[in-house]
C-alpha cells in the first residue's frame, strides 16, 4: 500500500541578505528528483556564504513564529535554524486503515548555545501547534 | 508529496496493502505458535482472512538468542539454521520498509517500534516483540515507543528503504491484536 500525503503548510525564512525564501516558491520550487526546498534553501545559504534570520511556518492562513536574529519582543538570538517534517505510519491492527501515514507534524527549530526552542504543528489533523524546549547536550 | 510502503519480503516481495495484517504463525498460515515460542512463519493476512503472500515464500526471521553469539551478538534462525544475525542479509530480512518523497529528502531520527494499539508508550498486549535493522549485532526488544530501534539516518535521496528482520512469541494462549507495528522519522 503507497500512502500519499500533500503538505499543506510552508516553512517561510528570512536571509541575511534581505531575501525572503519560501518553500515551494521560486528558487525553492519543490521538482520531483530534485532537492527538497529545503535542501535547496541550504545550498543556496551555503554557496551564497547567507544566514537565516528569522523563521516561520505558514499554514491555513496561520503564522507561527520563532525568534529572529533581533526578537522583536527582545530575548535572546538564535544561533540557527532548522527544519523538518516527523511522519509515522502503523500497521496490523483491528482497523488497517492506519497503515497509511497517521501522523504529519511540521517543525521549525530555533537553536541557541544550550538549548534548541521547536514549534510543531499538525499538518494532517486539527493544526494544533506546540513549542517544546530541548536542552543541547 | 511523503509515501511509506510496506513490504513482506519473499520471492518478489508481498506490499501490505491498508486492510492486511502481518500475520506471525506456527508452521503454516494461521498456525498458532507455542507459548513462549517464537514465529515459524510470516505472513500477509487479507482483510477476509486469505494469505495473500501464498506462494511468495515469504521470509521469516525467527528470535533463537540475545547474546549466543560469536562476540555475544544475538542469533536467529531466517532459514538456514541459527546464525548470528550481522550474517543477514537485506534480501533476508522480513520488512522493507520504503519511505519515499518527490523531491530528495534526507531522514534522521527514525525508530521502529511495536505498542498495544492505543497508546504509543504502551508495550504489546501478551506478546514479546524483538526486531533488528539489518547490519546490526544485536536485537533490540522494542516495545513502545521509549524501547524503539533506532533506524540508520540516510543521506539526500528520494527513497529511503529500511531492512528490518521482526519477530513475536505469545506470552499466552490467543489471538493477539492489542500488537502494532509503527515506524516514525524525520525528514527535510
Amino acid at each position: 500500500m503507497e500512502n500519499t500525503f500533500k503538505n499543506s503548510a510552508r516553512w517561510f525564512a528570512s536571509l541575511s541578505n534581505g531575501e525572503n525564501a519560501v518553500e515551494g516558491v521560486g528558487k525553492f520550487e519543490e521538482i520531483a528528483n530534485e532537492l527538497s526546498p529545503w535542501q535547496k534553501l541550504l545550498s543556496y545559504v551555503k554557496e551564497n556564504n547567507l544566514t537565516i534570520t528569522g523563521m516561520q511556518i505558514r499554514i491555513d492562513g496561520r503564522t507561527y513564529t520563532l525568534p529572529s536574529i533581533n526578537p522583536k519582543f527582545g530575548g535572546n538570538a538564535p544561533l540557527s535554524y532548522k527544519f523538518g517534517r516527523k511522519v509515522a505510519a502503523d500497521m496490523m491492527s483491528d482497523n488497517m486503515s492506519d497503515i497509511k501515514l497517521s501522523e504529519m507534524h511540521i517543525f521549525i527549530t530555533a537553536v541557541y548555545e544550550e538549548f534548541e526552542c521547536t514549534v510543531w504543528v499538525d499538518e494532517m489533523g486539527r493544526r494544533n501547534s506546540w513549542v517544546s524546549i530541548r536542552k543541547v547536550v | 508529496m511523503a509515501t511509506f510502503t510496506w513490504q513482506l519480503q519473499g520471492d518478489s516481495g508481498t506490499t501490505l496493502e491498508d486492510t492486511d495484517k502481518l500475520q506471525f504463525a506456527g508452521a503454516t498460515f494461521d498456525s498458532a505458535i507455542t507459548v513462549s515460542e517464537y514465529n515459524d512463519t510470516t505472513h500477509v493476512e487479507a482483510a477476509g482472512g486469505a494469505d495473500d503472500s501464498t506462494g511468495d515464500n515469504p521470509k521469516n526471521v525467527k528470535f533463537i538468542s540475545q547474546t549466543g553469539g560469536g562476540d555475544s551478538d544475538s542469533q536467529a534462525d531466517w532459514g538456514d539454521g541459527t546464525e548470528d544475525i550481522d550474517a543477514i542479509t537485506n534480501a533476508e530480512c522480513t520488512l522493507k520498509i520504503t519511505f519515499a518523497h518527490g523531491s530528495s529528502v534526507i531522514t534522521s531520527g527514525a525508530i521502529f517500534y511495536a505498542y498495544d494499539g492505543t497508546t504509543t508508550t504502551a508495550v504489546p498486549t501478551g506478546v514479546t516483540f524483538q526486531c533488528f535493522e539489518s547490519t546490526d549485532i544485536v536485537f533490540t526488544n522494542a516495545e513502545g515507543s521509549a524501547a524503539a530501534l533506532a533506524l540508520d539516518d540516510n543521506t539526500t535521496a528520494t527513497s529511503h528503504d529500511f531492512y528490518i528482520a521482526v519477530s513475536a512469541s505469545p506470552e499466552s494462549v490467543g489471538l493477539k491484536e492489542a500488537f502494532k507495528l509503527r515506524v516514525e522519522l524525520t525528514y527535510s
